[in-house]
């Protein structure tokens, strides 16, 4: 299973939430990331998930997309890094951004318990 | 900075060689020259002659492909980041609209030069500090959230009272004085940093 953000979702992602604009990251998450994410727990599979091909992310986007799977949507972290893989070839440091996001929801999550 | 180093080496060994011949000559100042010259003498001076020219030309000429190739790889490295500039001045200009695609956009074009330069230099085999300095992601990646970053909806409401938000409508992201102040001196930086790599590459 493989979600490509610029064929699936937008070439053109914009802002963290829905209320701010078209293509946010609040959207992408609902509407195809999270569904994606729960089939892949209920079968046991992982997915991937591609970020090149698109205009570019802003941290809001990605925050919100990722980071809100755990904030948001209560998925654990360890899920959530078992379950999804993400690619990205164009810009690779995106991939340790995101993978801080992950771990400052967790960290969140922590301490908010 | 190769070619220095064999030119050292030349001269090291010349050095070397020369001091060597003193001390020979020192030591065998009874040697008698027989001034009768034969055919297989004047055969072997000769080749030997041939020899020495032949093998200064062949390391001359290596030395010059060599510097040849260094001097276009550095010229094409420095046009490369010449590439660069103009694609920050186009993340500047979009800052100035505030459309958040747009910005992402452009700091995209920035972020894929400036990866696809630090893979060029690394393929090359470059010294790490040059890698070091070639390394743009963590000022690219500060760049990004202070340019796109807005805050999570549980802090909201605190964070618009802070100095440095951004607030986000209809696509436009509008920084505060003191954000946009921030991101001018990180875009400066960034300016700066490729300026460095210039000077650090035409030096060598």
């Amino acid at each position: 299973m493989k979600i490509k953000i610029a064929t699936d979702f937008s070439t053109a992602p914009g802002p963290r939430y829905i209320r701010e604009g078209k293509f946010s990251g609040e959207e992408f998450r609902t509407k195809h990331l999270l569904p994606k994410l729960k089939e892949g727990i209920a079968t046991n599979f992982f997915f991937e998930v591609e970020l090149d091909g698109t205009a570019g992310f802003g941290t809001s986007f990605l925050e919100e997309t990722f980071g809100g799977l755990i904030r948001e949507d209560k998925i654990s972290f360890e899920t959530v890094n078992s379950t999804v893989k993400i690619i990205s070839f164009e810009e690779p440091a995106l991939l340790d951004e995101i993978r801080e996001y992950l771990q400052e929801a967790h960290k969140e999550k922590g301490t908010n318990k | 900075m190769r070619q220095g180093i064999f030119i050292s080496l030349f001269i090291l060994i010349g050095f070397v060689l020369g001091g060597f011949a003193v001390e020979l000559v020192e030591h065998y100042r009874s040697l008698t020259f027989d001034p009768k010259l034969s055919l297989g003498d004047v055969t072997n001076a000769s080749m030997t002659l041939l020899a020495a020219v032949l093998v200064t030309v062949l390391v001359a000429n290596y030395l010059e492909k060599h510097n040849q190739a260094e001097r276009k790889e550095k010229e094409l490295l420095l046009r490369r980041l010449d590439l660069i500039f103009p694609l920050v001045q186009d993340f500047e200009k979009s800052n100035e609209n505030g459309n958040l695609t747009e910005i992402a956009a452009t700091l995209k074009r920035v972020s894929v030069s400036c990866n696809l330069f630090n893979r060029v230099v690394k393929d090359l085999n470059y010294p790490p500090h040059i890698l070091a300095e070639t390394d743009f992601d963590n000022l690219i990646r500060e760049i990004r959230r202070l340019a796109t970053d807005t805050p999570i909806k549980e802090i909201e409401v605190h964070a618009k009272r802070s100095k440095c938000c951004a607030s986000v409508k209809d696509g436009i992201i509008t920084l505060t004085t003191d954000r946009k102040a921030l991101l001018d001196g990180k875009v400066d930086e960034i300016k700066s940093k490729l300026l460095k790599v210039q000077i650090v590459i035409n030096k060598m």
